[in-house]
């Protein structure tokens, strides 16, 4: 089973500094098969949206294999600052 | 292709497991890939979905079939729910874990989360027209 804690460690390898942003929720219910993830980070500047989910797809490659379904929020600091409250 | 047969591999479950499947897999994906190329050498426009767009199977692939109806867009679709080979082979095509995918001109252009962020920027709208795959308003 698929933990919020095991997407956070594996996102936790690229997205390692203090500024970066890492949301996980399970919208399973409890089952761990469905999961919301949104990131904010300055290593999304100026990257296409199709390359940031590339990157995260590839850092949860092993998550996404064993789960349903999965929501990625990939966003700069900024665009993170603006749209985070409104999940 | 060492490597790639150990992730095909590493990726299949339950009846895929057998040793016999694995082993065969390899060609067998081949021939899919092959298939896909041609898929998308014929059509500029193909979502790639669990279900049909009369009815499709998943909240994701419904995302993307109703964010393509709403562009006006005309494509062909392929349901991977039909097709266990196809379903494998258009993650390892795309490069992409997740089933929708949708294709224009060849290109990846995203899944369902991809998707309706492009659609709602206005750029898919571009991608499309850009593509010549939007149906003509009506006069």
């Amino acid at each position: 089973m698929v933990s919020v804690e095991d997407i956070e460690k594996h996102l936790k390898e690229k997205f390692s500094s203090e500024d970066d942003k890492i949301k996980v929720i399970d919208e399973s219910g409890g089952c761990g098969a469905k999961f919301l993830v949104a990131i904010g980070s300055s290593q999304f500047d100026g990257v296409s949206l199709l390359e940031r989910h590339r990157i995260v797809n590839e850092l949860l490659k092993e998550e996404i294999s064993q789960i349903h379904a999965i929501t990625l929020k990939t966003w700069t600091l900024k665009q993170y600052e603006e749209k985070i409250n409104t999940l | 292709m060492n490597n790639f047969l150990f992730r095909v591999g590493t990726k299949t479950t339950g009846f895929l497991r057998s040793s016999q499947f694995i082993r065969s897999y390899g060609v067998k994906q081949d021939r899919k890939l092959e298939e896909i190329r041609k898929q998308l050498n014929d059509n500029p426009c193909v979502l790639y979905m669990k279900g049909t767009p009369e009815r499709p199977e998943c909240g994701f692939s419904n995302t993307a079939v109703r964010i393509l109806e709403a562009e006006g867009a005309v494509y062909a679709s392929f349901n991977v729910l039909k097709d266990e080979n196809l379903r494998e082979a258009i993650k390892v095509f795309g490069d992409w874990p997740t089933i929708p995918q949708l294709y224009v001109q060849g290109e990846l252009v995203g899944g369902a989360d991809v998707l309706m962020s492009l659609y709602k920027s206005g750029e898919l709208t571009e991608i499309l027209n850009n593509a010549k795959v939007l149906a003509k308003k009506e006069e």
